[in-house]
């Protein structure tokens, strides 16, 4: 395994960059009064912010790492997660359902849901989404420290306890505002660190010219390699039918109109012409999200050809490519990846279990500095959890996989209520309640089946499409047969809008 | 319990396998394209997405954010024309 040992220079930075996250956090959390101010920047956060957070949220924490490494062994074919697979729903989302969120006013998308249809439906979104971002903390956190390990060699129990001091003291001081701000200057971080090792990889190999023909010349297993679609039979888990129905029509809209952690900056915005720009800013930026993840991964097949493990190829073009100094300033890039993705899902599991859980089943009717410090008591119970969990995940290597495969269960189902709760007035809360359990169901019994179904090794894009398309039609069909809600008052406009009451 | 579920899917999922291979490369590019171009028209169909008028005195064509949207389907478009 190659391992990176940083210089006095490059520690200097590290540090710099880390004292200047909490110092800045802190300072922030000085304006903070009430629970709108600490879940959702009391509304005044600004489009460029935001923009950048959603953008750097989305690179967790063995992104860099990972997605370099499967560039390298299937090729450009991974940018489709963040092009095709991002910018069509980042879009859609931009003009209808981000502005609809925000007009109503909620803190979370359980909330949404439950005005929508009902306090069954809330309340199951919300367990599931609450449960399942708490244990993805120490999951996090573990794959950080693993992969800084990798990257310097630091032993994982110091990297576990410093991201968790530092993500933990901004986000518990800061709130959202802080969540929001540090992650802007994360993604410039991010950007400068990874694109100076693409720029250095480009600049040792010859050009991009020299890539292509390089990499085209070194036979078949490479024909594929700069071609973003690729045939169903390829030797890749990203055959075309799988992107283009379970990535880009279902996983990729569920996320970027679902998931709490990507929508509740936008809801923090200053306007809904800052909401909607906010995403349309984000779905620029990931226009340039391959280029900076997978590039390198390209460029280590010209560099470093026929390593035995692709993912150690981004700590050894750091290691091989980078002078001191420079060193630094790219392991602060992929802190500010990692930390970027914990302080999001921390501040959105203290929100979710905060507001719609706490507040809607056991404490109503407490006043706005209450919730506040709930939240707050959250932060630190999650993130001692993360903690706790985060050396016994790494006992199971394979439980991130397993958790987002199981978390991708759910995502069709949401969609689909999240989908018909907004765009078709006559959806019902029965409706949506059967068809989230049906959806899950049916999610469930093809995840179980799934070895003796498809001929995918990891089918869960084909998954999702399926339970997506049984929890749409079982919601449409239980919808049909119940009364419509009087309750629901609906507007076409420019998109469509509803108006919904507690 | 599994083999029997599993049964009753395989059947319906040869058919489908056969149809997603049937499918030339082409085509589906042929509907990536159809998708983003189906983006742009129903940005283009929105009325003008401006701020709200006490958020900006200058309502510029250039504040409209559906310009902003159709220049990024465009390169998203000129990405997939590339590769």
């Amino acid at each position: 395994m190659a391992t990176g040992r940083l210089s006095g220079i490059d520690f200097f930075i590290v540090i710099i960059y880390l004292i200047g996250m909490i110092v800045f956090g802190i300072r922030i959390g000085r304006f903070i009064k009430n629970d709108r101010d600490y879940f959702l920047a009391g509304k005044k956060l600004p489009w460029w912010a935001i923009g950048m957070s959603m953008v750097v949220s989305d690179i967790g924490a063995l992104d860099l790492v990972g997605v370099a490494g499967a560039a390298y062994l299937y090729g450009i074919t991974l940018a489709n997660f963040e092009w095709i697979g991002c910018i069509p729903a980042m879009i859609i989302g931009a003009f209808v359902f981000i502005p609809f969120y925000w007009r109503t006013g909620v803190f979370t998308i359980p909330e949404y849901l439950g005005r929508r249809y009902n306090r069954f439906v809330r309340t199951v979104v919300a367990l599931i989404s609450g449960i399942f971002m708490a244990f993805l903390l120490g999951i996090f956190l573990f794959t950080a420290a693993k992969a800084i390990n990798i990257l310097i060699g630091w032993p994982e129990y110091v990297s576990i306890l410093v991201v968790a001091a530092v993500v933990g003291i901004y986000t518990l001081f800061g709130g959202l505002t802080a969540v929001v701000y540090t992650d802007a200057i994360q993604c410039v971080i991010m950007f400068a660190g990874s694109g100076i090792i693409l720029i250095t990889a480009l600049i040792k190999i010859g050009g991009w010219g020299e890539l292509v023909e390089t990499v085209s010349s070194m036979g078949e297993h490479y024909s594929h390699h700069f071609e973003l679609l690729v045939p169903v039979d390829s030797p890749t888990p990203y055959g075309w039918a799988g992107v283009i129905f379970g990535l880009s029509f279902v996983l990729s809209p569920a996320y970027w109109l679902g998931n709490q952690a990507i929508v509740q900056r936008t809801l923090g915005a200053k306007s809904e012409y800052e909401a909607k720009k906010s995403v349309l800013w984000g779905s620029f930026l990931k226009l340039f999200i391959p280029i900076i993840l997978v590039g390198p991964g390209l460029a280590g097949i010209v560099l470093h050809p026929g390593l035995e493990k692709s993912d150690d190829l981004y700590p050894i073009l750091i290691h091989d490519l980078l002078p001191p100094g420079l060193t630094g300033l790219v392991f602060a890039a992929f802190l500010a990846a990692l930390m970027s993705s914990v302080d999001s899902y921390l501040n959105s599991a203290a929100t979710i279990w905060t507001k719609d859980i706490y507040q809607a089943i056991f404490v109503p009717n407490k006043s706005d500095r209450h919730y506040m410090l709930t939240g707050k008591t959250f932060i630190v119970i999650f993130l001692v959890l993360g903690v706790i969990l985060a050396p016994i995940s790494g006992r199971f290597p394979t439980i991130y996989g397993y958790f987002q495969t199981v978390f991708s269960i759910f995502q069709g189902p949401l969609l689909a209520i999240i989908a018909l709760g907004l765009l078709w007035k006559r959806a019902t809360g029965f409706g949506a309640s059967v068809g989230l359990v049906l959806g899950v169901m049916t999610s469930s019994t093809l995840f179980w089946v799934k070895d003796l179904v498809f001929t995918a090794q990891e089918p869960f894009l084909y998954i999702a499409w399926w339970a997506f398309i049984a929890a749409l039609l079982t919601t449409i069909a239980a919808s049909l047969v119940t009364k419509p809600d009087p309750s629901i008052r609906w507007e076409k406009a420019a998109a469509p809008r509803i108006e919904v009451e507690e | 319990m599994k083999t029997v579920i599993a049964e009753l899917i395989v059947p319906f999922a040869e058919v489908l396998y056969a149809i997603v291979f049937s499918i030339p490369l082409w085509a589906v590019r042929a509907f990536v394209f159809a998708i983003l171009a189906a983006l742009a028209v129903w940005i283009l169909k929105m009325p003008p997405q401006l701020p709200e008028a006490d958020e900006s005195t200058i309502q510029s064509k250039l504040a409209d954010l559906r310009y902003f949207a159709l220049a990024v389907i465009t390169l998203q478009a000129l990405l997939y024309v590339i590769f």
